[in-house]
């Protein structure tokens, strides 16, 4: 399954325990130093998507200050996503440094050469 | 609404109104606590959060199951008509519409006039055979093509004195069904069914554009009532389709939005159905596409309807008892 970027980082978010959607949004803003600032309107449709997919789950209700707070976890569909995943961007990046050594042996001064 | 309510939550519940009610039903009061946590203190939603939740609501509303059965038919029906038309000429050219002197010019430039007036049924036949992203593909490629010679032929100035109107009137139709298919390959909708039906619109599309130039050539005649009686047609379409779309409020709401529908709708047609049916409907596929529309609207309501009335039968397990 071919996952975005975004929906990598709201599964990764809801790995190690349950979340609502402030604390998905904080979360992956910490996750990425602020690179990725969720909005609101994208993160509903996300977790919609997320949710029909079997990848994420409701877990419960909380009411605070008034305002309702669901909480999200992952599901076991969602747990095998994230590995696939990372194993993908984990071969990408393996591959992407034996290159980048062979490029830089390729690039040194040799010994005995000149210029 | 309560008083304690803040400006800020007050917008936030109109602002939420455009998603669709039983998505407000049912995520409205956890989208609204979200919104409030992320804009603490502020009086105004800010602009980055309206645009998204404006986004959210028309991907909601695109993807209900009314819509996407409206848009694919409209997207469908619109490929028909536009697709075909060339073809249509081009089978018009051979059989009639050119004098038997001047036919060996046509027919030295067959290949070229037939590959002209089949190409542009490229994208219809992508999106029957289930493939949108090469449908989207090839109308970006006919539209590209086709408005580059527009601008081609202004720059060289044979566009003097031409009407813009009818230039808008005739690319809208491309340019919509191109809108249509880039929403299409982004949420994997699929051509309506039953597909034989659309299929069997390709050869009738094109029999209908060599009737019209069939009938340009023998003197087009349109009865006098015909802009009166698609003013009232049309009218009562929009009333009907205005007051049922606002159903669930008070019959105060569905009558003033039924009658401004009315006044909508015979305002319309003046300008745009008759002045397509009387003047422009030689060459333009709107018309043609929105009679396909109709057509296939009516066809699946009667389907519905008749798979609603159909009384409900089920097989018997075979240890049920069968009592007579």
């Amino acid at each position: 399954m071919d996952i975005s970027e975004q929906t990598f980082l709201i599964l990764s978010a809801l790995a190690d325990q349950p979340r609502h959607g402030y604390g998905l949004v904080t979360e992956v803003d910490e996750m990425t130093d602020g690179r990725i600032r969720l909005r609101a309107g994208t993160l509903y449709g996300a977790l919609d998507r997320l949710v029909t997919q079997g990848l994420i789950a409701p877990d419960r209700d909380e009411v605070e200050k008034g305002r309702l707070r669901r909480f999200y976890k992952l599901t076991d569909a969602g747990a095998d996503a994230i590995r696939a995943e990372s194993q993908r961007m984990a071969t990408a990046v393996r591959l992407a440094e034996e290159r980048l050594s062979k490029r830089a042996a390729r690039n040194a001064p040799r010994l005995g050469t000149i210029g | 609404m309560s008083p304690d309510v803040s400006p800020l939550e007050r917008r936030y519940r109109l602002l939420l109104r455009l998603l669709p009610a039983a998505h407000r039903t049912a995520r409205g009061e956890e989208l609204l606590g979200l919104l409030l946590d992320l804009d603490n203190g502020r009086r105004h939603p800010s602009r980055h959060e309206t645009l998204h939740i404006i986004a959210l609501a028309i991907r909601l509303r695109l993807t209900t199951p009314v819509t996407t059965t409206a848009l694919t038919t409209g997207l469908t029906a619109l490929l028909v008509a536009g697709g075909t038309e060339p073809a249509g000429h081009t089978l018009d050219l051979f059989t009639g519409a050119v004098l038997a002197t001047d036919m060996s010019t046509v027919v030295a430039s067959w290949p070229q006039m037939v590959a002209l007036g089949l190409l542009p049924l490229a994208p219809l036949i992508a999106w029957l055979c289930g493939a949108p992203r090469t449908a989207l593909t090839l109308q970006a490629m006919f539209l590209t093509v086709t408005v580059g010679w527009l601008v081609l032929d202004l720059l060289n100035g044979a566009g003097l004195g031409i009407n813009p109107g009818e230039y808008l009137f005739a690319y809208a139709p491309p340019a919509l069904a191109l809108v249509l298919l880039a929403i299409a390959a982004r949420e994997r909708w699929t051509a309506p069914r039953p597909r034989l039906f659309w299929w069997a619109l390709v050869p009738l599309g094109i029999l209908a554009w060599k009737g019209t130039g069939e009938w340009g050539r023998h003197g087009v005649y349109v009865p006098a009532a015909a802009p009166t009686v698609i003013g009232i047609l049309a009218a009562a379409t929009v009333a009907a389709g205005a007051a049922f779309a606002v159903r669930r409020h008070r019959p105060a709401v569905i009558i003033g939005v039924g009658l401004a529908g009315f006044v909508a709708g015979w305002l319309i047609p003046d300008a745009l159905l008759s002045n397509a049916a009387m003047q422009h409907f030689d060459g333009q596929p709107l018309p043609l596409a929105i009679l396909i529309t109709m057509i296939a609207a009516t066809s699946a309501g009667v389907s519905q309807l008749t798979h609603r009335l159909k009384p409900e039968t089920r097989s018997l397990p075979p240890d049920e008892p069968v009592t007579r």
